[in-house]
């Protein structure tokens, strides 16, 4: 009479598809979400690295000096308040961890230079990396010029009677501008010093603590001794010997100075440039020659002086200093050139130039940090411009800004360049984020070749 | 009348349950038809029982409640014998006037009022002193005398009408003679069939004589004392007749004689034996549900025929539907035809053919039941559907909706994770990728949340799957009755109830209100049946 039968149902059907369809949207769309070590992954070897400070150091990257210690490479950096040396080793895998700390506080007589320099001593017939970061008052009231070097060693270099009487008793209270430049860039072995903002100038020649005072013949400004450089050569007739480069950026002048083996010191003229000229220097083979060039930067240009030579060949102005404009084959970078946001009134007043071969073809690029400028849409958060000379130009190649910038981070306030084994990398310092940040991988560098950070 | 006329045409059937004594003949309303003849024996037998016991006053009371049941004068004449049988002479005189009233053309009225003449005079007699030993001597002997009570006799005819005569044997013991002289019989009534009448003991004839196309009739009964006796005498018609017996498979089909239109009463019923004239005659046999046999035959004079007509099913069939839950919505071979409401009959879909059919029901909230049903030939197949209540999928959507929103948050986190991956890879191509950038802390985050979130879809997606696909109720059930006849009322099938099934997961407040509610067996512990079609 009736067939026992199980009603197949169209609203079971529907769910049994339903589900289906949800199950099979949940897997599929679960398969891309991979995992969470990818990060890792991506962040290992990272291409930049960034330092932070040690605790109690603030405004870590105020100014950077490196140098090669042995098969290593330090870096110094300082602070408002102290230092910190962190190890580089020889390739890429540094310590981000500063291996000194060391503090320098006013109320204890320590005037921290506001620009630091390495230089090469010798303790003991050993040659010994160091670094002079500042000028402290010895018991009877004379400064001393102090270094700090590997194996936690510190020297003290002693300033001269000339030099001692312009220095004066070192306050407590009120900071000495001191600054420091040394040369040649990877074994430096000369050290040259300013004090104060007016004609206290000495200098160091070969590894020596016997101070050599600097007398300028000119009427200076104050700002004389603002900025230093060292040539590693002289462009007048002597076979040998160093010239010493001084910077008069409220004067717009640069100043040359030639000096021998026996530390005399003559006067080589002076360049007179725009507005703020000479407030930034530094030295390099810029160009693919034996000669070595200085950079200078204005307040919106930097320039490249390849031909000092013909300083003793030009007429002085009145000023007894020869205009910018008389120079020939001088290259240049306007700010409108530097390719980034930043207000190239000013550009360059806050920043710094250094010296690196990034891509170890011997022939050195020039480092423009720029700390005002806005990277990656923040604004100072900083960049450094790689800048290579061309033969009628100066050429940006690449700008260097972290991957994560903060607003003031003011990257570029500093730079150096780090000696590896192979090329140099950039190192900047960002005061205001009260760091550093390393870049390992340089567009100059060929592809393969920047090693494992930059594949 | 010949030999065969004479058997032929009085055939009777003469009923006689028991006999006993009679005092008198007197005659009942002709006209009255009697409708319960056991009733009417029970109350008679009883008294006369009593009565021959010795116990008059109940007889009298068991007869005065057979009158007021069936008002027969018969009770009251016997009540009135036996309250004078035990001496309540007042009440057995007004029993006896009520006889004469209720029977005023009674047979024996005279003998009656006589009877009471004289009960008077001896309750006068009572009246006015103290009762002699001679009066309680005549009075013992006046009720030996008339101490029989009457009996209720019921003559019928077929056909009814047939005047009749009744004749008592008053003396002698001969026969009565149909054409000659009866000195020993006198006509005591005569009346039309059918009759009942109140007869005293004795033997007696009664006599139809020959009306319209009917032959004359009659026979001898005997009346015993206190007896309801049942006369029936069939009456053959005036002409020569032939005997049909008609049989078929179907008990009580219609028999249509010479009626192909079937305008007139049946002639009988099957199985039928009735008596036919002889000649052409066009038979028809007819029942519901089945299609109609039609046969033509002749019969010869006093010819005796049998004749077996078997009807065959009508190829349609009926299906009558009832539910458990009201407005549910029927479909039969994937087309509505109807909805059972709750209160009304089962909803019944005729003339279908007869075969398998697909039927389907439906109604909110329940789960729908499909089912096949073989619509039997000619007959009416009952169907009770018990709709289950459809499992409750509350927590299958939340867990859905909650699934869905993880999955749609760990979409979002996955697709961030990956911008940030992306953007973080593009750095590191172009070598500005720092060591700690926070978006690697960002993107590591969205990942675990995202494969977190898409865990727990998953998970929750799970849950809602098996929570949408499991059914923990059983599925609802068809249960099939057997086939009934058309003329079945159409009345809703009861349930048979079954206690083994759980039912924890139904919902009473889904129930549909209805005398067959889910619930109201849930709550007796009688649960769901678990198949979906069964049969009762």
């Amino acid at each position: 009479m009736f067939r026992n039968r199980t009603a197949p149902s169209r609203e079971r059907y529907l769910r049994k598809l339903t589900a289906s369809a949800y199950l099979t949207m949940l897997v599929g769309a679960s398969m891309p979400s991979c995992s969470w070590t990818r990060f890792d992954d991506a962040t290992d070897n990272s291409p930049v690295l960034i330092f932070k400070a040690s605790s109690g150091l603030n405004g870590l990257g105020t100014s950077v000096a490196a140098i090669r210690a042995g098969s290593t490479t330090m870096a110094l950096a300082t602070g408002s308040d102290g230092y910190a040396i962190y190890d580089f080793g020889s390739k890429n895998s540094p310590t981000t961890d500063a291996i000194t700390v060391g503090h320098c506080l006013l109320s204890d007589g320590c005037h921290l230079a506001k620009t630091v320099a390495p230089v090469q001593r010798d303790v003991n017939g050993v040659s010994m990396a160091c670094f002079a970061y500042s000028m402290t008052a010895q018991s009877d009231g004379t400064a001393n010029v102090h270094l700090t070097c590997e194996k936690n060693l510190e020297f003290a270099l002693a300033l001269d009677g000339v030099t001692q009487t312009a220095v004066g008793k070192l306050s407590t209270s009120t900071t000495v501008p001191l600054r420091f430049a040394s040369g040649p860039r990877i074994a430096p072995e000369r050290l040259l010093v300013s004090a104060r903002d007016k004609g206290t100038l000495w200098y160091y020649p070969n590894r020596t603590s016997a101070a050599v005072p600097i007398t300028p013949t000119l009427n200076v400004a104050e700002s004389f001794g603002a900025t230093l450089a060292i040539l590693d050569s002289r462009f007048d007739s002597a076979d040998s010997g160093t010239t010493l480069v001084v910077g008069e950026p409220k004067a717009g002048r640069v100043h040359f100075f030639a000096t021998d083996d026996t530390g005399a010191v003559t006067s080589q003229g002076c360049i007179a440039g725009p507005a703020g000229f000479g407030q930034m220097l530094a030295s390099g083979y810029y160009l693919a020659t034996d000669l070595q060039s200085i950079a200078v930067a204005s307040a919106s240009q930097v320039n490249v002086l390849p031909e000092l030579s013909q300083l003793g060949m030009l007429q002085p102005n009145t000023d007894g200093c020869i205009k910018l404009e008389q120079l020939t084959n001088t290259l240049s970078l306007a700010c409108k050139e530097f390719g980034i946001p930043v207000d190239c009134t000013n550009a360059l007043s806050l920043g710094a130039l250094a010296t690196a071969d990034l891509n170890g073809d011997q022939v050195d690029e020039l480092l423009v940090g720029i700390a005002t400028a806005t990277a990656v849409g923040v604004h100072a958060a900083g960049q450094v411009l790689t800048v290579t000379a061309e033969p009628t130009k100066l050429a940006v190649r690449e700008r260097l800004a972290p991957s994560s910038p903060e607003s003031g981070d003011r990257l570029g306030e500093s730079v150096v360049g780090i000696p590896l084994s192979r090329a140099e990398v950039v190192l900047a310092g960002a005061p205001g984020g009260n760091k550093l940040a390393a870049f390992y991988c340089s567009a100059l560098v060929p592809d393969g070749q920047g090693g494992k950070r930059c594949e | 009348m010949s030999c065969i006329q004479r058997v032929l045409g009085l055939l009777f059937i003469v009923t006689l349950l028991l006999t006993g004594g009679s005092i008198s003949a007197n005659a009942a309303p002709s006209a009255k038809t009697v409708t319960n003849v056991d009733s009417i024996r029970r109350f008679m037998e009883k008294g006369q029982a009593l009565y021959l016991a010795g116990q008059h006053l109940r007889a009298a009371e068991v007869f005065d409640t057979g009158y007021e049941l069936h008002p027969y004068s018969a009770f009251l004449f016997n009540a009135g014998v036996a309250l004078e049988k035990a001496g309540k002479l007042s009440e057995a005189v007004e029993h006896f006037r009520k006889y004469l009233e209720v029977d005023p053309k009674a047979p024996d009225s005279d003998d009656v009022k006589r009877r009471i003449v004289r009960v008077e005079k001896t309750l006068e007699e009572e009246k006015k002193a103290a009762i002699t030993n001679e009066t309680v001597k005549k009075i013992d002997a006046a009720v030996a005398e008339m101490e029989n009570t009457k009996s209720l006799v019921i003559l019928e005819t077929e056909p009814a009408g047939a005047p009749m005569r009744i004749f008592r044997r008053t003396k002698g013991d001969s026969p009565f003679s149909e054409e000659g002289q009866n000195p020993d019989w006198t006509m005591i009534l005569e009346t039309q069939s059918p009759a009942n009448v109140s007869l005293d003991v004795g033997q007696y004839h009664v006599v139809m004589d020959k009306f319209a196309d009917n032959n004359r009739g009659d026979t001898n009964f005997e009346v015993l004392s206190g007896h309801v006796l049942q006369v029936k005498v069939n009456l053959s018609q005036g002409q020569f007749m032939a005997h049909l017996r008609i049989t078929s498979n179907v008990k009580r089909a219609k028999v249509y004689v010479d009626d192909e239109n079937r305008k007139k009463a049946p002639w009988g019923e099957t199985p039928l034996s009735e008596f036919l004239p002889a000649g052409d005659h066009v038979l028809i046999v007819a029942a519901t549900g089945y299609e109609p046999v039609k046969r033509k035959l002749t019969l010869a004079r006093a010819e005796q025929q049998e004749m077996r007509l078997d009807l065959t099913r009508q190829s349609v069939g009926k299906l009558r539907v009832t539910s458990n839950v009201s407005q549910t919505l029927i479909t039969l071979d994937g087309k509505p035809v109807g909805e059972f409401i709750d209160g009304k009959p089962p909803l019944e879909i005729a003339d279908l053919p007869a075969g398998k059919h697909f039927l389907r029901l439906s109604a909110k909230g329940r789960k729908p039941l499909e089912s096949e049903v073989d619509i039997p030939r000619g007959q009416a197949l009952p169907v009770a559907a018990h709709l289950v209540v459809l499992p409750p999928r509350g927590a299958a959507y939340t867990q859905a909706i909650l699934g869905g929103v993880l999955l749609g948050g760990g979409i979002y986190l996955g697709l961030e994770s990956n911008r940030l991956h992306d953007e973080l890879l593009r750095d590191r191509h172009q070598g500005t990728l720092t060591n700690d950038d926070p978006r690697a802390l960002r993107g590591k985050v969205y990942a675990i949340g995202a494969d977190i979130s898409l865990l727990g879809s998953l998970a929750l997606g799970g849950l809602a799957t098996y929570n949408f696909l499991s059914d923990p109720l059983p599925p609802s059930r068809l249960v099939v009755g057997k086939p009934v006849e058309f003329t079945t009322p159409n009345k809703p099938m009861l349930l048979k109830p079954e206690g083994e099934e759980k039912s924890a997961a139904a919902d009473c407040s889904n129930a549909a209100p209805g005398p067959r509610a889910p619930c109201g067996l849930r709550q007796l512990g009688l649960g769901y049946p678990r198949s979906s079609t069964e049969a009762l």
